[in-house]
């Protein structure tokens, strides 16, 4: 079986969406994914729970206008459908940066519901090296 | 049997819907079909006309063809497990 590793590392609306795209694309051939959120993408995440913007990410204003009519269209699903769709179909757990929720001084309470657990370095090699093929936003 | 022929167990409508939209739509609607049954996706993605095809060979499905209706186009798929 091959799995899915996916790194997300930048704090963007734009890196989320292709964590979700992947994410959804590997549920649907049912191979198992973990994404592990870590540094300037947990600030997000955070920021996101508590209602706040996050930035877009996108350094063309048409690909962001583009993106924006989409979604109010219903054309495209938001980084979180994609993510809630991907965990309630399938095999996918999401993990984030123990490091980075220590410099925030925060918890999973902090972070929007998706997120499974908090977990460190280790884990995070250790889900690389069981990854069949990693992708990094 | 031509295309035309073909009467789908469920229907999904995943038109207006771009990727992943009807690969997920497909995902969810194909455990309504029985196996050996027949699902179809109506799409209007353009790139779902190879998507969708890759998805089921990938799960062991079988593509049983397209056809191209007004403004839409069906992908008729039968589910083999």
């Amino acid at each position: 079986m091959v799995k899915i590793t996916i790194l997300v590392r930048t704090g963007t609306e734009s890196a989320f969406h292709q964590a979700g795209i992947v994410a959804v694309g590997a549920m649907t051939v049912d191979y198992p994914v973990r994404i592990f959120f870590m540094d300037d993408a947990i600030t997000a995440l955070k920021k996101y729970k508590e209602g706040k913007p996050i930035p877009s990410g996108y350094s063309n204003a048409e690909t962001e206008i583009a993106f924006n009519t989409a979604l109010e269209k219903g054309k495209i699903m938001s980084w979180e459908e994609l993510i809630l769709n991907s965990k309630k179909m399938g095999n996918v757990e999401v993990v984030v940066c123990a490091l980075g929720v220590d410099l925030l001084e925060i918890d999973l309470r902090h972070l929007p519901s998706f997120v499974d657990k908090i977990s460190g370095a280790a884990d995070l090699v250790g889900g690389i090296k069981e990854g069949d093929i990693v992708f990094t936003f | 049997m031509s295309l035309d022929d073909i009467k789908p167990d469920y229907v999904a409508d995943a038109r207006g819907s771009s990727c992943p939209g009807p690969i997920l739509e497909a995902k969810k609607s194909i455990g309504k079909v029985p196996v050996g049954g027949i699902l179809e996706v109506r799409a209007t993605d353009p790139g779902t006309k190879n998507d969708l095809p890759a998805w089921a060979k990938k799960m062991k499905h079988e593509v049983l063809g397209i056809k191209e209706a007004d403004g839409y186009f069906s992908i008729f798929i039968r589910r083999k497990k």
